[in-house]
């Protein structure tokens, strides 16, 4: 029960990090990257191939410390955006969110097809979990949980003190209102760039903080529903804007749709088979109710932060 | 000399154009007034001014230099402010952030500048570490006008200044606005469609369905019969 939530804490982590990048895109520039799956399988992959041993099967398998992969998660994740970024930020709201999602099952297509790259749907194996070899296997996930811990920590410092400063206010300004913004002599276009490579970064690290606690990637994880619109789910249910808002949402939102696993034992078979479906309902719901009594996420009342 | 030219422009939003060939100037340190019916194009005018909608033909010069197809940021650096109409600040930041975001390109010490605004209007002093969100409509403007005039434009374009504002404020706003407009080194175009804010310019011009009718100075406007029956529905002149 302790590993179980142990694993929770540590999935619930991963989310949270792509959620406090999402936030600082939407949430302060007003970018709605409906694409978040794209950078988060970028990232996983990359660190895939960069860390994982000898292999015949696919490009790769360098061997390259597990620093490494995150450093080159982030750094293609990046690259990536802005290349995506020169023609999709010249779009406005919903036309930006769908070419990222159009951009997302692209790349999805590719990881699928391209075996020589990526292994196609057999997936990539045996990516390397950091200290593993130190410690009894029994309670890895104490030791992953630091360091993913520390890793949301350390993004949260980070994006806090960035919308703090100066260029965080031009940010700001940009998810406010972008033409009085470039009022300032800023250029917004330049601002919406450097946030939409920072947010994307941060989620190409949280797909390297995936795969090397699993140890596997294949493309099934990176279906939109798990690794875009839930976390969606988990910033507008934290609080769109509001850095702990999003982490708590997170959470809370993971819980649910964990979960709902355990009403296995408490209802008819006929309902237990189902309970897939019935988790998103539930998640439906709580959004419902989110938007209704608390627009502003969970914790609306908490200054931006 | 004219410090902003527009010749013969025709602008709109995609295929729909909303002005036809506009022309208008406005000299170095003179108070010119766009007057016009709701859906005349004098926002548009303004918006095509700024950069933020290109012209189909025509051209804006601004300092005897053409600024079509300039990206707003960079007109802005050349002496242009903006005022826009209503809620034209930043909700979620306090007064100061507020100024500060109109203040980015300032190098040096700010202090002299921010007091010369507080001078102008106090109150914003008072609140400055209020979220601008919880100032009252008067003073959202107060700030928002502020916010355009800390980087000392040349020109400023206001856009209906005391549009929404209760009619005790308007007075307060207009005679703000005097203080801004008594500056001689200070151009402003100020887009309106009342009859006291008029008279706070030299000239106007009159903007329906996207064309000016009339072009000449206030007083003309004001005994134009027309003019008064058309826009400000026949009030008599004082």
């Amino acid at each position: 029960m302790i590993s179980y939530f142990v694993s929770f804490l540590i999935i619930g982590s991963i989310y949270a990090i792509a959620a406090l990048a999402l936030n600082l895109q939407w949430g302060f520039t007003g970018l709605m990257n409906f694409g978040i799956g794209a950078f988060y399988m970028l990232g996983a992959y990359t660190s895939a191939i960069l860390t994982s041993g000898p292999t015949t099967e696919h490009i790769g398998g360098f061997g390259l410390p597990v620093v490494a992969g995150f450093i080159g998660a982030a750094l293609v994740s990046g690259g990536v955006a802005f290349l995506i970024g020169f023609p999709a930020l010249r779009l406005r709201g919903g036309t930006f969110a769908i070419a990222l999602l159009a951009i997302h099952e692209t790349l999805l297509l590719v990881v699928r097809n391209e075996s020589w790259l990526t292994n196609g749907v057999w997936g990539i194996r045996g990516i390397p979990r950091p200290f593993f070899e130190v410690v009894n296997p029994k309670h890895y996930g104490y030791i992953y949980l630091i360091i993913v811990g520390g890793l949301l920590l350390l993004i949260y410092l980070a994006i806090a003190k960035a919308v703090r400063s100066p260029w965080g206010r031009i940010l700001r300004g940009i998810g406010e209102d972008e033409d009085l913004t470039s009022m300032s002599g800023k250029n917004c276009w330049s601002y919406k760039m450097q946030s939409f490579i920072f947010g994307s970064m941060i989620m190409g690290i949280a797909g390297a903080a995936y795969v090397h606690y699993t140890g596997f990637v294949s493309p099934q994880v990176f279906n939109p529903l798990m690794s875009t619109f839930i976390v969606w789910l988990m910033v507008m249910v934290g609080g769109t804007g509001n850095n702990r808002g999003v982490i708590a949402g997170a959470f809370l939102v993971w819980a649910i749709w964990v979960g709902s696993d355990f009403l296995t034992d408490f209802v008819p078979a006929a309902v237990a088979t189902r309970i897939g479906f019935i988790r998103m309902l539930f998640v439906g719901i709580i959004l419902g109710i989110t938007v209704l009594t608390r627009p502003q996420g969970i914790l609306s009342g908490e200054k931006r932060n | 000399m004219s410090l902003l030219s527009i010749q013969h422009i025709t602008a709109g939003y995609g295929i729909q154009s909303v002005l036809f060939d506009v022309s208008l100037d406005v000299a170095e340190g003179e108070v010119v007034a766009i007057i016009g019916p709701n859906g005349a194009g004098k926002t548009t005018l303004l918006r095509a001014i700024l950069g933020f909608i290109r012209p189909n033909n025509g051209n804006i010069s601004f300092k005897d230099q053409s600024i079509v197809g300039m990206e707003p940021e960079h007109i802005i650096r050349m002496g242009l402010g903006w005022v826009p109409q209503e809620e034209s600040i930043f909700p979620s930041m306090t007064v100061a952030e507020n100024l500060e975001m109109g203040a980015y390109i300032l190098r040096g010490n700010l202090n002299n500048r921010f007091n010369e605004i507080y001078n102008l209007f106090p109150i914003l002093k008072e609140r400055m570490r209020q979220p601008a969100g919880s100032l009252s409509g008067g003073q959202r403007q107060m700030l928002a006008i502020a916010r355009g005039l800390i980087l000392q434009p040349d020109l400023l374009l206001l856009d209906e200044p005391t549009a929404g504002l209760a009619p005790n404020l308007v007075q307060m706003m207009l005679s703000k606005i005097k203080e801004v407009t008594d500056q001689p080194q200070r151009a402003v175009l100020l887009v309106t469609q009342t009859l006291d804010a008029l008279r706070l310019c030299q000239r106007g011009y009159l903007l329906s369905s996207g064309k000016i009718l009339y072009a000449d100075t206030t007083d003309q406007l004001l005994s134009s019969q027309e003019v008064r029956e058309l826009y400000f529905g026949g009030v008599a002149r004082e």
